[in-house]
């Protein structure tokens, strides 16, 4: 039984269909074939935000010309000079760089040339580089890397190069210097979140969860089961309700692989697989309604938490929004007076830790300026939750003793 | 060491947790986060174990403390790497995509299929650049490889999506204990002491939580709590040979022992302990008389407006008119809310030369001296460029409680001194 879940999980995970970007797909195509028959190099940007599936598409059409060409991957975010990004590219093509490159005189520009020509005596080898966060090469303060490389693509003679650069930035080609923007080829390939329509959003999850009867020639009656579950579990008002959150949040394909895979993680060994609730538990851990705070609100003792109040009373009553413990030492004073005499006997400085408790989970922060000078306890601070969900969270607290639910319905004034 | 709570109420978490790296997913960042002592690491690492037993040798584990490496950002790579290998890694740089991959290789060449690197206390992360915190975040999709980051924080996961990660992590709450939890965790870490007494320890764990739930929900905190208090407990019942067995005998002897609880939390609170003598607020500041003297001129000059020296300080100043300014200083901008002001060290003269009693010790430089000891000892700050000699500006840093203790050692009434507290 345990096995079945793993062939689901394997179906589910190695699902690397590509939806939705059939037209990026070919157009990518078209241009790696072009490149290995002409042998011409040119260059080529894809942009897309986080998640729209530039990298499966690069995998996937890369795949295809693998054993044709030699792959270059380098990233921005993590060869940050561009001595670091030769290096990698020397590792890359199995090359030592020789000492010669730190201590004898050779430029940049010489050594960087020796490396594109010393493996291309094979003659037929064709270079393709992977700029992934191209922006951040970009960014730096020479481009002397992504000059040479477009240069690259231009010239004949040497080794056919291919540039892909891959950034999530739509302008990533005006950060670039005249004369590397003039080698750069005018094609880009544009990502979009894909999914439109909540109606495409929801039969994508429900193709992604159901695995195919042709696999798994063993266990088809488990799979049948398993597919007529997804379908049922996919009909019902709440699970439709929940992934139209969802699909409001976020509609990218990245997310809609990651749920699904929460899913099939949560799913069980026998029939029924996954219920509804299944569905709402991984989308709330993905997409929690709420940011987090109330649950941290709801654990707070109620010390802390008439501080709290105390100091989002307080915060109305002061022009600009920043406060000091003293401050509201004093107000807890003269509420716990008023509301709750229990709460009169605790020491000052049983309060002024529990103030810090509070930094500490960062319901309150100082403010940045000039507040290094003061004692603790007058160092100006803010509020850092919103006004409404504390109130809620506040009343939703228990136990809660009668005299303080008063004090906090009663909004008008502080006491 | 055995953990003493053992891991109840964490069920649903557990199975979370247990499903996510059980079975091969693309999750590839879990976020728990709750309450300092919530059983976030106990779940965690009970995760792992049983995760570990079923996987074995393709999996692979760490869990790293930030607080111990978060001075720098290779010492943080010298942990993962090294707890990764149990060995030590030689030429760890400060530069992820070196970090980056030499992960890759050490994963490589043990052929772990997953990694799981725990990250506890990982609020301490966000002192480092964000570009840092998002490449740990996606280590996942830089080494290529199956590495998941499970960040353990009190703080929700709001705090870290600021550092542009791109797809949403599992989050997981760890909600703070209710009190019958609370009362089911002590009973399941019970001391040592006679059975027939033992037998009533849930009553005393329901006082013991009843007590102090409005202050602290710490489990560690009320278990401390229960544990030192009950050989005090079976002690007296001992010597007075009270019947356990009797309903209103013990519910006396529970009475009785709540002020205990009390008073023995404020400890816990301040983590004085009690065998030594005396709490540490009863410490004594050693100051030559004249410093103390001044140390209250100081107090007073960043306390009061300066527009009220003249009453509180002059013998004869005849009749004080109610000046509007002096009203408004005495609302909201009082400075012992707002906090001290800066004052001139004329200023700080004026009002020493008028409270000490020894008039004939009028030495200036004698005084600038005790006031540079002052500054030395952080009971003063000097708010005014080191270049200034003609007229240095200070703030006074000692808390009231201090000042107090100081003057009342040497028969000065602090309280008519002070603008905020005298008597109109």
């Amino acid at each position: 039984m345990t096995q079945f879940r793993d062939v689901v999980r394997k179906s589910v995970e190695d699902d690397n269909d590509v939806v939705g970007c059939q037209t990026q797909i070919t157009e990518l195509q078209e241009l790696a074939q072009r490149f290995v028959s002409n042998r011409e190099g040119t260059s080529v940007l894809l942009i897309g935000e986080r998640g729209t599936g530039k990298s499966m598409v690069l995998n996937k059409v890369l795949d295809e010309i693998e054993n044709q060409v030699m792959i270059v991957r380098l990233n921005g975010f993590l060869h940050t000079t561009d001595r670091s990004a030769l290096k990698e590219f020397a590792h890359q093509i199995k090359t030592e760089l020789d000492d010669q490159f730190d201590s004898s005189g050779m430029s940049y520009a010489e050594c960087f040339g020796k490396l594109l020509k010393s493996t291309a005596l094979g003659e037929r080898q064709l270079f393709v580089f992977v700029l992934d966060e191209f922006d951040l090469f970009a960014q730096r303060t020479n481009q002397i890397l992504l000059y040479l490389l477009l240069d690259a693509t231009r010239l004949v003679g040497v080794a056919p190069v291919l540039v892909i650069g891959v950034t999530c930035r739509h302008e990533a080609d005006g950060l670039l210097e005249k004369r590397v923007l003039s080698r750069l080829s005018n094609r880009k390939i544009l990502f979009k979140h894909q999914i439109d329509s909540f109606e495409e959003y929801l039969s994508l999850i429900i193709k992604r969860l159901s695995v195919s009867l042709t696999a798994l020639s063993i266990m088809q009656k488990l799979a049948k089961e398993w597919n007529n579950n997804a379908m049922t579990v996919f009909e019902s008002a709440e699970v439709i309700d929940c992934i139209q959150r969802v699909f409001d949040r976020d509609n990218s394909v990245a997310g809609l692989r990651q749920i699904t895979s929460v899913i099939v993680a949560l799913s069980k060994d026998s029939a029924p697989f996954f219920t509804a609730q299944t569905v709402i538990e991984a989308s709330g851990a993905l997409y929690p309604v709420t940011d987090g705070y109330e649950v941290l609100i709801d654990g707070l003792t109620l010390l802390e938490l008439c501080l709290l109040v105390c100091i989002q009373k307080s915060n109305r009553e002061i022009y600009g929004g920043s406060f000091n413990f003293e401050l509201i030492v004093k107000n807890f004073m003269c509420f716990a007076n008023k509301y709750c005499k229990m709460m009169t006997s605790y020491n000052k400085q049983v309060l002024l830790k529990a103030l810090e408790r509070l930094m500490t989970i960062g319901l309150i922060a100082p403010t940045s300026d000039g507040s290094r000078m003061l004692q603790d306890s007058f160092r100006p601070m803010t509020l850092q939750v919103d006004d409404d969900s504390l109130t809620a969270a506040a009343k939703n607290y228990r136990p809660l003793p009668v005299g303080i639910r008063h004090w906090i319905d009663n909004d008008k004034s502080f006491f | 060491m055995v953990k003493a709570t053992g891991l109840l109420f964490r069920d649903h978490q557990l199975e979370l947790l247990k499903s996510l790296l059980c079975t091969a997913n693309s999750t590839s960042v879990i976020h728990c986060f709750g309450h300092r002592s919530s059983g976030k690491s106990a779940t965690i690492t009970e995760a792992l174990r049983v995760t570990e037993a079923e996987r074995e040798s393709e999996f692979r584990h760490l869990v790293v403390n930030c607080t111990e490496v978060c001075s720098s950002a290779r010492l943080l790579f010298q942990d993962i790497l090294d707890g990764l290998w149990r060995g030590s890694t030689t030429g760890v740089s400060d530069s992820v995509g070196d970090f980056v991959q030499q992960l890759r290789r050490v994963i490589g060449e043990h052929g772990w299929e997953q990694v799981v690197i725990v990250f506890d206390k990982a609020e301490r992360l966000l002192h480092f650049p964000s570009q840092l915190v998002a490449a740990l975040l996606r280590l996942h999709e830089l080494t290529d490889r199956r590495v998941i980051v499970i960040t353990v924080s009190v703080l929700p996961w709001i705090n870290f999506s600021t550092t542009g990660f791109l797809v949403a992590p599992v989050q997981i709450a760890f909600p703070s204990y209710s009190k019958e939890m609370l009362i089911d965790l002590l009973l399941n870490s019970k001391p040592q002491g006679p059975k027939h007494l033992l037998s009533h320890y849930d009553e005393y764990a329901r006082l013991v939580v009843d007590t102090v739930f409005s202050v602290s929900r710490d489990v560690k905190e009320l278990n401390y709590l229960a544990h030192t208090n009950w050989p005090k407990l079976v002690a007296a019942m001992d010597a007075e040979g009270i019947d356990a067995t009797d309903v209103t005998t013990r519910n006396h002897l529970w009475k009785t022992m709540r002020p205990m609880l009390q008073s023995s939390h404020d400890d816990l609170f301040f983590h004085f302990d009690n065998s030594t003598d005396g709490p540490a607020n009863e410490q004594t500041l050693d100051l030559p008389k004249f410093s103390k003297y001044l140390l209250i001129a100081a107090y007073c000059a960043s306390y009061n407006p300066a527009i009220s020296d003249r009453r509180f300080f002059l013998k004869n100043h005849g009749k004080q008119k109610r000046h509007w300014s002096m009203e408004a200083a005495s609302g909201k901008n009082s400075a012992h809310q707002v906090g001290p002001k800066v004052f001139p060290f004329d200023r700080l003269m004026f009002i020493f030369l008028q409270i000490v009693d020894n008039k004939q010790f009028a030495s200036k430089l004698n005084i600038a001296t005790q006031v540079a000891t002052l500054t030395s000892m952080g009971l003063l700050w000097q708010a005014s460029a080191n270049g200034n000699l003609d007229a240095p500006k200070y703030r006074c840093m000692a808390t009231l409680d201090t000042v107090q203790r100081v003057s009342k050692q040497i028969g000065f009434d602090l309280m008519s001194h002070l603008f905020d507290f005298a008597s109109r």
